[in-house]
């Protein structure tokens, strides 16, 4: 009876042996993984390319009552991005990342002020541009907790700004002014 | 004449196997997997029996430039009048058979549109002016019924459409909100109007559509034609106001109007480029027309709007039931209309509820 239970034991403990095996992943499973099961840094010697759009309107903004509000004032700003990103997988834990962001930035602001003594108005027209290569940066990921070994993953991330779009505004026109006469729109329609 | 015989008998060998080999060819397996995977050049324009849709999109919709009267194209940023508006779009269809399809919609849309800030300079002070027009709320629901041709889909289909849509959602504006703000004396102040709009049409309207639908191996054609006309005149009221100090005092008068009848036609021309991925190019033409509005008790005709669209998108079916759909609007010309930029992105689920 020792015996078998001896004999059993050493059967179990192989199975659980093989239970053991790492499952080997080649270069097709790794590109089969989505955003979901791949984990937080890139495996070794594994490189991506992507790019990243991105468009965003300023129309409202939160008042000291924390309510959401369309700005009064005429004003139109929008800031859109297009992003060129590289990465590159050192070691499992160890990801280097490269983006180089072209950015189209704009604000502007329409007014007139009608002046009834001098009959006349004067218009305002505030236009701020930026275009171009923007600040590239360039962020090391390691993941301090390994999410092969405990389904949970802790990455620190550093990012180091590289500045290599241009600071100070350039090409500054001087603020267009027009004076017009006062006139008053009149819509016209077909009667029926 | 037996020779000939002869020979009819050595075809009629040759013949009889072929046919029987064509006849064999296996009839398209027609489980769910099956019909919700379909590509879109081997799909009907209508549902499959018991097939249910439920769709939800958004539509960030960029209006920064309007066509006048001539055809001319207005940059609206620089009139100060650009505004951006947010549409919620749901829509549920059920095929009812293979060729009749039961559907709804419902869209809740937002936009603000500003005017161009102007003020007032005198010797007392100044007064200066900010105007915004914001419709917020829920469209009217649409309800529809599509018909196709009564045979399985191969290389063409065409279906008609009817529908109508409801005066469910409210349609006259509510009381505006104006405020002063800065206010420092009765000549120096800012005055902020606020008009605040609804997206009902306040009447019922039809629409009556036309798909043509041609398949030839991975590309495909689509030519649809609607027209939408109201089917009765409508009420609505116009808010006006009186300002004594800072307080303003609303009233309103009635007047009545009529929508707009509206022709569109749209193409597409679609490249199945794998089972799960189609590209399409697409082509939308508007025309209205027949539409007036009343001011001081006279009808004055709407102006008539026409504008031309192109829609480059794709749809990409991330699983059996999921495929997501996303295309944009560029205006290349039009008439007395407004010329938004645009994209849509629809998520569409489907499902055979009552299919096991």
């Amino acid at each position: 009876m020792k015996r078998i239970i001896n004999i059993l034991a050493i059967m179990l403990m192989t199975l659980i042996g093989f239970g053991q095996t790492e499952k080997q992943l080649v270069p097709g499973d790794l590109k089969q993984l989505t955003v979901v099961t791949e984990p937080s840094t890139l495996y070794k010697g594994f490189f991506r390319a992507g790019t990243a759009l991105s468009y965003g309107i300023v129309d409202k903004y939160f008042t000291n009552d924390r309510k959401k509000e369309y700005f009064l004032n005429s004003a139109w700003a929008t800031n859109s991005g297009f992003n060129f990103i590289f990465q590159y997988g050192i070691t499992d834990r160890f990801q280097i990342e490269a983006a180089v962001p072209l950015s189209f930035n704009i604000r502007q602001s329409e007014s007139r002020i009608y002046v009834p003594s001098a009959d006349t108005t004067v218009e305002y027209s505030f236009t701020l541009k930026s275009q171009g290569l923007s600040d590239c940066y360039l962020t090391l990921k390691y993941q301090i907790l390994n999410e092969k070994t405990s389904n949970t993953s802790l990455t620190g991330s550093l990012d180091v700004i590289i500045p290599t779009g241009t600071k100070n505004p350039t090409n500054i026109n001087g603020e267009r002014i027009m004076i017009l006469r006062w006139a008053t729109d009149v819509l016209l329609l077909p009667e029926v | 004449m037996k020779l000939n015989l002869k020979m009819v008998f050595i075809i009629m060998l040759w013949v009889v196997p072929f046919s029987l080999i064509t006849g064999q060819t296996e009839k398209p397996a027609r489980d769910k997997y099956t019909l919700l995977t379909m590509a879109y050049n081997q799909r009907p324009l209508t549902l499959y029996k018991g097939q249910l849709q439920a769709n939800a999109g958004y539509r960030l919709g960029v209006r920064t430039k309007s066509f006048d009267g001539t055809g001319s194209k207005i940059s609206l940023k620089e009139n100060g009048a650009a505004s951006v508006f947010h549409t919620y779009i749901m829509e549920i269809k059920y095929g009812i058979t293979d060729f009749l399809e039961l559907g709804a919609d419902a869209y809740y849309l937002r936009n603000g549109i500003r005017s161009e800030t102007s003020s007032l300079l005198s010797g007392g002070g100044t007064i200066t002016t900010n105007s915004l027009n914001e419709y917020r709320g829920f469209g009217d629901i649409t309800v529809a019924a599509a018909v196709r041709v009564p045979m399985e889909y191969k290389m063409w289909d065409f279906s008609l459409k009817g529908a109508v849509t409801l005066p469910v959602a409210e349609y006259q504006p509510s009381q505006p909100t104006h405020i002063l703000t800065d206010y420092q004396s009765p000549n120096n102040y800012t005055v902020n109007y606020h008009f605040n709009n609804n997206n009902g049409y306040g009447v019922p309207l039809y629409t009556l559509s036309a798909v043509g639908k041609f398949t030839l191996s991975k590309v495909s054609v689509e030519a649809r034609g609607s027209y939408r006309f109201p089917a009765k005149e409508g009420e609505s009221i116009r808010w006006g106001w009186t300002l004594f100090g800072s307080t303003f005092t609303y009233y309103n008068n009635p007047y009545s109007y009529l929508p707009d009848r509206s022709l569109s036609i749209n193409g597409s021309i679609h490249y199945q480029a794998a089972g799960w991925f189609d590209i399409f190019l697409g082509g939308y033409y508007l025309k209205t027309s027949s539409g007036w509005t009343e001011y001081f008790e006279s009808k004055f005709a709407n102006p008539e709007v026409t504008l031309v669209t192109i829609e480059p998108g794709f749809e990409l079916q991330i699983s059996p039931s999921l495929t997501i759909y996303q295309y944009a609007g560029l205006q290349l010309t039009g008439e007395n209309t407004d010329a938004p930029f645009y994209v849509l992105t629809t998520i569409s689920f489907n499902m055979f509820p009552f299919w096991k």
